[in-house]
């Protein structure tokens, strides 16, 4: 088993058990855990808001929230295939797995790329971030903690898919030998898993932003 | 306390009686080296098989034994269980799958591999009535000797009449070690061919000459008895030395060098691919270690064992010696990453850099995959064998089609989950079928079923091979059916187990007897400006790269027509569909990655300027607060 397998299991395992725990001690009982996340399976709350948004005619807001729920998809399309060969078998990425990562990576990187230009300036940091940070802990500040959350894994997202595209672009140029290529690599799987955790940690804030 | 004090005394009388301790013996001085890099010069008397010195005005003159010749220094037992002389030690594991003899009867229809080694999907050769006696008239010719040849327990009582005709077919030494020029390979083989076996070694020496035939003769033929009358047109065999090669002590010059040349190998090791781009000897390369100077024994190194490295990733493993390890392309090219002492770079090997090709290919892939054998292209290529094709022999069929039907190079997968280039061969074959077990038919008895088909149509002739019709097989079949109701009569080709099925028509299904038979080459290695790959990916990754889409032609007796054809991936436990997604991937990749650079640069801009805008603000902050 290699370190980066045994890194990403542990890893994944601390995540889910934290988001776990997070909701038991806000909704106080499994059973009622279990219905949330059912009830957010079944109405997967982007899909279900963009079709008021649809409804509403905003045209910049229905962007927005087709890039959204474009690189989410991508996001669990590419985390799907590229982990699932190495967590569960321990073996590289080919094959048609290897085929469905490579066509939807581009689309996941232009999806990045215009949830940078449509996100960016309302994600930027300002004075109630900057009063959550100095009251760090403080429930009154509850709803803007989450915000300022949000705010810090958007703009992790974005550093963190820099090395992750880099990586692939040198890869696919016959600029490194073999050691540079494995090098490539394993940081494309570190940045990848990194991105993967703060990715998901996005997600369940944004889910709790807006679950009612 | 006394009687070990008795003993004691006894022990050390003993060994004074004794002489010296040597720590070898007198034997087998030629295996113990010194340290000395020069090379022994071989001036030595010869003996015959009785273990008689040799000498001119012998009356009749012997042939010499390299058994009893060379034994006088080195360790001949030792040396007879090497792998080039253990095929039929039952003790011995098979090791990994490689070329196997095969037999073949033209006007039976048949192409079978046979082997003593336990290789799956080839036959012992007594699964087609092979005596040792008789595998050695056939493929002696390509063998350097020992093994069945002279293991008693193998010769059968019915060809005890014949082993004494002929002799044993001791370890040719030379057939490898000896560097006169005189020395031929060629005329080793056509001794064997005609049974001369105790002949073979003298007659390929460069010093003597044989002539007559073991096969000629009556079984009741005597080494010391002139030629019986109802034989007397044929010459027995008979040995003549070259008188000059002898010196005044009656001892023979031999070249024995330490490292036999590439050519030496070469006589049973040889291929000849029938290249269309390449149709003439001139235009063809040869192995870049070879033209770089390098000998054979570089890598395939042994000890007096002659236990020969076979140079395959994991062999270490497998024969349990780890020094196998760093003998392979990766211990030379990239070292065995064991921890030990380097060994990499062994001869000067260049440490390869693979720029731009993505690691996953070396786990995937063996080195051969990309850097031997021909260049693949549409349809898989016929290549002839020195073993299969009896090449350098007199008289050998030359031309390009001759039998058996090779093809090369097919990508398969091997056992250790690699793909490399392999030699693929169709059996084809007459046999009986019990429950799911095949056993082949004796040639003997198809031959004239087949011959009585061609004898009744006069318009048909035979061919290359004798061209088959449903209805020919069916005749054939039903015939067999006729002398043995027991079982289930079936013809094996192409890949299919043909019997009469339902109706009485020929019916085809599949059966793993009906496999086709694979075995990785690992040469001629191609220089690195011509390996997969130096052209980028689509080489292999075009939708029509022969890597994955390649023919591999079902070359055999009978072939239904629909299905003489297939495809690379079969070997490679792949789906056609999945490599041609794959493939097809790799027409968008330009356009995939202007993508993916475009993102970057996009994303790379955003975080720039709201990092500098972040920035500016700090740095305002800190203005306004002084």
């Amino acid at each position: 088993m290699t370190i980066f397998r045994i890194i990403s299991i542990i890893a994944l395992l601390i995540l889910v058990g934290a988001v776990a725990f997070d909701l038991k001690r806000r909704l106080r009982s499994w059973k009622a855990v279990m219905e949330f996340l059912r009830g957010e399976m079944k109405n997967f709350v982007l899909v279900r808001r963009e079709k008021t948004v649809l409804r509403s005619g905003r045209t910049i807001a229905m962007v927005r929230k087709m890039v959204y729920a474009v690189a989410v998809l991508c996001f669990f399309i590419l985390a799907g295939t590229g982990f699932a060969p190495i967590l569960f078998a321990g073996d590289h990425l080919t094959g048609i797995l290897l085929v469905i990562h490579v066509t939807v990576a581009p689309l996941f990187a232009l999806s990045l790329s215009a949830a940078a230009l449509l996100w960016a300036h309302s994600q930027r940091f300002n004075e109630d971030d900057w009063r959550v940070v100095r009251h760090l802990g403080d429930s009154g500040l509850r709803e803007k903690t989450i915000r300022f959350a949000t705010k810090v894994g958007f703009w992790l997202i974005l550093l963190l898919s820099l090395p992750l595209m880099l990586t692939v672009i040198l890869e696919l140029f016959p600029l490194f030998g073999t050691e540079g290529e494995a090098f490539l690599i394993r940081l494309h799987g570190y940045s990848a898993l990194s991105l993967m955790l703060v990715a998901l940690g996005h997600i369940y804030l944004t889910t709790l932003r807006y679950a009612k | 306390m006394k009687a070990m004090k008795e003993t004691g005394i006894l022990l050390v009388l003993l060994s004074l009686c004794t002489g010296p301790v040597f720590p070898q013996t007198q034997e087998n001085v030629g295996d113990i080296a010194d340290g000395n890099k020069a090379i022994p010069v071989h001036l030595i008397r010869i003996y015959d098989e009785f273990d008689h010195l040799i000498r001119l005005d012998d009356n009749p003159l012997m042939p010499f034994s390299p058994k009893r010749t060379c034994r006088k220094c080195h360790d001949y037992e030792k040396i007879r269980v090497g792998w080039h002389f253990n095929a039929a030690d039952s003790s011995v594991a098979p090791g990994r799958i490689g070329e196997p003899w095969i037999y073949v009867d033209r006007q039976a229809a048949t192409q079978m591999p046979l082997s003593y080694r336990r290789w799956k999907g080839t036959y012992p050769p007594s699964a087609v009535g092979l005596t040792s006696f008789k595998f050695l008239s056939l493929f002696g010719r390509h063998l350097p000797g020992g093994g069945v040849g002279e293991k008693d327990s193998a010769q059968e009582l019915n060809d005890y009449m014949r082993w004494q005709v002929s002799g044993n077919l001791e370890v040719n030494c030379q057939s490898c070690h000896n560097a006169d020029p005189g020395q031929s390979q060629s005329e080793y083989g056509v001794q064997v061919l005609r049974q001369n076996f105790r002949w073979a070694a003298t007659a390929s020496s460069g010093f003597a000459t044989v002539q007559g035939s073991a096969r000629e003769m009556p079984d009741n033929f005597d080494l010391y008895s002139s030629v019986p009358p109802e034989k007397s047109e044929f010459l027995p065999p008979t040995v003549t030395y070259n008188k000059s090669r002898f010196d005044v002590a009656g001892k023979v010059l031999f070249g024995v060098p330490r490292k036999m040349s590439p050519v030496q190998c070469s006589f049973c090791h040889s291929s000849k691919v029938i290249d269309p781009r390449q149709p003439d000897r001139w235009e063809a390369e040869e192995d870049v270690h070879v033209a770089a100077g390098m000998t054979c024994v570089d890598c395939h190194r042994n000890g007096l064992d002659h236990q020969m490295t076979r140079g395959y990733e994991g062999e270490a493993e497998v024969a349990g010696r780890p020094a196998a390890s760093s003998l392979t392309c990766r211990g030379c090219h990239l070292g065995s990453g064991d921890g030990g002492v380097p060994a990499e770079g062994r001869r000067g090997a260049p440490r390869p850099l693979h720029l731009g090709i993505p690691p996953v290919h070396f786990d995937k892939l063996a080195c051969t995959a990309c850097h031997s054998g021909p260049w693949p292209s549409a349809n898989t290529l016929r290549v002839k064998t020195s073993r299969a094709h009896s090449l350098g022999i007199p008289k050998a069929d030359k031309s390009d089609d001759a039998l058996p039907q090779i093809m090369t190079p097919v990508f398969a997968k091997q056992s250790d989950g690699t793909y490399a280039p392999h030699d693929i061969f169709w059996p084809a074959f007459w046999a009986s079928r019990k429950q799911n077990h095949i056993e082949p038919v004796a040639t003997d008895f198809v031959r004239p079923l087949v011959a009585e088909i061609f004898a009744k149509d006069t318009t048909r002739t035979l061919g290359r091979w004798p061209v088959l019709r449903d209805a020919d097989i069916l005749y054939v079949l039903r015939r067999l059916h006729e002398q043995d109701s027991t079982s289930i009569p079936v013809y094996i080709s192409a890949g299919k187990l043909f019997q009469i099925g339902s109706g009485g028509k020929l019916e085809a299904v599949d059966h793993e007897a009906a496999s086709p038979y694979l075995w990785p080459v690992a040469h001629d290695v191609r220089p690195k400006a011509q390996s997969l790959g130096i052209r980028g990916c689509a080489d292999c990754h075009a939708t029509d790269a022969p890597f994955y889409f390649g023919s591999v032609v079902k070359a055999s007796p009978y072939i239904v027509e629909s299905d003489s054809m297939t495809r690379m991936t079969k070997y490679q436990d792949k789906s056609a569909v999945s490599a041609w997604l794959f493939s097809m991937s790799f027409l968008f990749r330009p356009g995939l990655k202007a993508l993916i650079i475009l993102s970057f640069v996009l994303i790379a801009l955003v975080v720039l300027i709201y990092t500098m805008r972040g920035l500016a603000h700090i740095i305002r902050i800190l203005a306004e607060e002084e």
